[in-house]
């Protein structure tokens, strides 16, 4: 087990690498640069300081080479947009709020969604069974920002109950309500579809009727045979989706106005921030890598049968 | 004993009173201003204390720094304003507090910690600033800028002639590589363009100190005329704080120091607090106690639930909410915000467009009625038939209209006349990139189905992000064919919005006569024959068709009902109730003198935290 981890970790450093050439090379070399100006061009000169002082002067290998090096050394650089404050200080001061903000949707959303899931599953085709079918559906395909906007045009501007904006944890709880929640509805949806399949799948097996023709009491088929089974698929949905929720919402962080990483994933982008843009991937990378790794480990503990060999 | 009998008597006698008086008599001496309260109850108490109740003195409304507010304001506690950004430049997460240091990458709440030497007023006219004069010399080579002497840093230190020196050298700075130096360029500053390459070193730039600390000598390569507009852009930065922690010292509440109007009191990426300053001189002292800054993704929205009390209208669908609410619609005002030009333009270096009456054709295209009437409609827009709009200095457009105006007949005629075939589809590029910008792109699809139904070309329409356009118009040679982007005000000056089409403006119209037009009138002191020169270079411009231009843009902004101020009522270029360009700043007086009025009981009850 030890030797597999260490082997994915070494291969896991591989794909960083391939990841931050194949992104910074692409980003390098989209027409417009991170100083090219909305209104009128600066001159040559000014120009040419500019590339000078951000080491864009010269080719996109020589500056992603030098970028590596100074990241496997935790230096992450200066965004170009907050001069004076490094991507590290910047990611101290912020990603607590993305945190915050992931872990909350997921503490309604995972054991609500599984819990509801589970008894659609007990009774298929009845009107609890449409319902929450409904609400997931509609929490898997309708986007995040049309929620977001329907939620506080209602909320705020017509019943002026929530706030429209802001994360006061503290000061003004009623900031969270709508980024949390809004916030959970995919993985709400998305585990409620999984965990509803997977135990209608699950009962139908030959060793659930045996159990229960044997006399075993409902709740302990239910929970020693059956959630046993459907671990499987719920911990192969959860490895995306906890990384995803860890590192904010590009869109809900600017939506309501939320002081974490999220809403660099698209800024940064936009104002060609290559230090920012890369650290955002290498960290979604990294939790990507070991959220995966992580699900591939609980793999062996839900289901024994599984062993991990490379 | 006796003596102690009588004391004891008299005591009694006057608890006796005290308590049989009514209690209006010491209500009111208690509510009012001991300082004016007590010496004019005092002679009443002793001739009658329990018949005669005294008329509170009503204690003077001021403000959290003690400065007296008008008649007609609400009590200082409730001086607290909640309000957007001002321009589409500031960001959320940019760390910059000053134009010296940035103006494409400020944080919000930005430039109200010092003042530039000018400012601007209501209708664009500059008055002092930090500058209380500015003085030429006989050829306007040299500026003095005489610096007013009871300004100056919040932690005591002077602000002198070696702060804007120092400003001034840090955008010369190749190692700071300022986004705004072109600007600056324009100023003609002896040995700024030299130390931007680092052929000279920034300290030997052509800022100075003169006669006394508090005097600030700018030396030009050329004679500008109209410098102290071009001083919009001067609010200097302290020299002590910029050489310790940098140009971002304003953003941290550790480091922080202020000659402005307001003071850092909270910065976060998302929300920057702004408290009075308590030592700046009383003319220059805000009426507000706090200003708080924050950046709605939907600004209207938020101003629906009262978040914020000043908002742009933005997008199409902001418009259309302003349009089906009567109660909102009044709390708009159309401003001619920085008199936003959006015009169409070609890549004359090449055919088709090298060829003038193909322009010209083109040029007669464009129905601003009819996309008034349906796509933009009032407020916010108004036809633009050349590049000064009205109300800007010099602006000629009346004259000028029947050069650029919508005759499908005379165009045909010209693209007949022209010789010229297109025979393949032409592409329009739009610069994207914000929600005001989504109309125009509707805009250009009536211009396209215009020029298809009358000439026969066929036109596509496409939008591009604005750092891929932007790369596109600027490289050499232009990638775009034909194109259509805008432009806005960075001076009030004829010079600033006409020289994009110099030779070595942004498009590739080069226009010898033009050129020198615009170079020659820079340096004309006679303000006639400056004026005169400008008005020939524009008529060129239209008729010659440098751009077709197609509208000019207001920025709507809804204000809440109980803010006013000096500055808020309209004035004669902008009309509109609220602050304008250049926004809620230390450029303009709006920031001193704007206050929250009594009615603000009937829409808060607090102030916002």
């Amino acid at each position: 087990m030890l030797r597999y981890i260490l082997l994915r970790l070494f291969g896991l450093l591989l794909v960083l690498l391939v990841v931050s050439f194949i992104t910074f090379g692409m980003l390098y070399n989209v027409p417009g640069g991170p100083f090219d100006q909305y209104e009128q061009p600066l001159s040559a000169a000014a120009l040419a300081n500019v590339k000078a002082k951000y080491n864009l002067d010269k080719p996109f290998y020589v500056v992603w080479a030098s970028y590596v090096a100074h990241a496997a050394r935790g230096d992450f650089g200066t965004s170009y947009s907050a001069e004076n404050k490094s991507i590290l200080e910047i990611f101290q001061q912020q990603w607590g709020t993305s945190v915050q903000l992931g872990l909350m949707a997921l503490a309604w959303s995972v054991p609500l969604g599984v819990t509801l899931g589970v008894v659609a599953a007990l009774r298929p085709n009845s009107a609890t069974d449409y319902l929450v079918r409904f609400v997931a559906i509609l929490g898997t395909t309708v986007p995040n920002f049309a929620i977001a906007v329907f939620m506080t045009f209602l909320l705020s501007v017509v019943w002026k109950l929530l706030p429209t904006g802001g994360w006061l944890p503290i000061k003004d709880p009623r900031t969270l309500v709508m980024p949390v929640f809004i916030f959970g509805i995919l993985p709400f949806g998305v585990l409620v579809r999984y965990a509803r399949n997977g135990i209608l799948e699950v009962f139908t097996q030959d060793y659930m009727r045996t159990a229960r023709a044997k006399g075993v009491p409902f709740v302990r088929v239910l929970f020693k045979h059956g959630l046993r089974n459907v671990l499987i698929p719920l911990i192969t949905v959860l490895a995306p989706i906890i990384p995803n929720a860890l590192t904010g919402s590009a869109i809900l962080e600017k939506i309501f106005r939320i002081n974490g990483i999220g809403r660099y994933f698209i800024d940064s982008i936009g104002q060609r921030d290559y230090p920012m843009v890369m650290a955002l991937v290498l960290i979604v990378t990294v939790l990507w890598g070991i959220s995966y790794l992580a699900g591939d480990v609980l793999y062996t503990v839900a289901d024994p049968r599984v062993r991990l060999r490379r | 004993m006796y003596r102690k009998t009588i004391y004891l008597i008299l005591s009694g006698t006057l608890i006796l009173a005290a308590c049989a008086s009514p209690a209006p008599a010491p209500t009111a001496i208690a509510a009012a201003d001991a300082a004016t309260a007590a010496p004019a109850a005092a002679p009443e108490a002793t001739v009658a204390p329990t018949a005669v109740p005294v008329e509170p003195t009503a204690a003077p409304n001021v403000n959290s720094i003690g400065k007296l507010l008008p008649d007609d304001a609400a009590p200082s506690e409730q001086q607290v304003l909640v309000i957007t950004s001002d321009t589409q430049a500031a960001s959320e997460g940019a760390l910059f507090m000053d134009l010296t240091a940035s103006v494409y990458n400020r944080s919000l709440g930005d430039s109200l910690f010092s003042f530039s030497l000018i400012r601007l007023d209501k209708d664009y006219n500059v008055i002092p600033g930090l500058a209380e004069t500015y003085t030429p010399n006989a050829a306007a080579t040299e500026w003095t800028f005489k610096l007013r002497d009871d300004v100056n840093w919040s932690d005591g230190t002077q602000l002198t002639a070696a702060d804007v020196i120092a400003s001034f050298q840090h955008m010369a700075d190749p190692a700071t590589a300022y986004d705004f130096s072109w600007y600056i360029e324009e100023m003609k500053i002896k040995g700024y363009s030299e130390a931007l390459k680092g052929e000279v070193k920034p300290t030997e730039i052509g800022v100075r100190q003169g006669a006394t600390p508090k005097e600030v000598v700018f030396e030009l390569s050329t004679a500008i005329p109209f410098l102290p507009m071009l001083m919009l852009y001067s609010a200097p930065m302290q020299k002590a704080a910029l050489d310790k922690y940098g140009p971002t010292y304003g953003h941290d509440l550790k480091t922080t120091v202020s000659a402005g109007p307001y003071m850092l009191d909270e910065w976060s990426p998302t929300r920057v607090v702004v408290k009075a300053n308590p030592n700046m001189p009383d003319d220059l002292k805000p009426y507000l106690n706090k200003v708080i800054f924050i950046k709605p993704k939907s600004e209207l929205q938020a101003f629906q639930a009262g978040e914020v009390e000043r908002a742009r209208v933005g997008s199409g669908a902001d418009v259309q909410t302003i349009a089906a609410d009567p109660e909102l619609a009044k709390l708009a005002a159309q401003d001619p915000g920085d008199m936003r030009v959006h015009y169409f333009f070609f890549d004359d270096s090449k055919p088709p467009f090298n060829n003038l009456k193909v322009r010209q054709a083109f040029a007669h295209l464009f129905d601003r009625e009819a996309i008034m009437q349906t796509i933009l409609p009032a407020p916010a827009a108004n036809p633009a038939y050349s590049m000064l709009s009205p109300g800007f200095p010099g602006s000629n457009e009346e004259a000028l209209k029947s050069y650029q105006m919508y005759d499908p007949e005379l165009a045909k005629k010209l693209f007949a006349e022209s010789g010229v075939k297109i025979t393949s589809k032409l592409t329009l590029l739009v610069r994207g990139g914000s929600p005001i910008e989504e109309p125009l792109v509707a805009m250009a699809g009536v211009y396209a189905e215009a020029i298809k139904a009358n000439l026969g070309v066929d036109v596509e329409v496409q939008r591009q992000e604005s750092k891929v356009f932007m790369d596109a118009l600027n490289a050499e040679p232009t990638k775009i064919q034909f194109g259509m982007v805008s432009y806005g005000l960075d001076f009030m000056d004829q010079s600033n919005m006409l020289s994009v089409f110099r030779n070595d403006g942004r498009h590739n119209w080069n226009n010898d006569v033009y050129n020198d037009l615009i170079n020659n009138a820079l340096a004309e002191p006679d303000k006639a024959k400056r004026g005169q020169m400008y008005l020939d270079a524009e008529k060129l411009l239209v008729e010659e068709v440098g751009a077709v231009f197609a509208l000019q843009q207001f920025d709507v902004w809804v204000w809440k009902p109980y803010i006013s101020g000096v500055t808020f009522q309209p004035g004669k270029v902008n009309t509109a109730r609220g602050i304008g360009w250049p926004g809620f700043s230390s450029l303009d007086p709006g920031c001193i003198d704007t206050y929250i009025t009594k009615n603000v009981a009937d829409f808060r009850p607090e102030a916002p935290q």
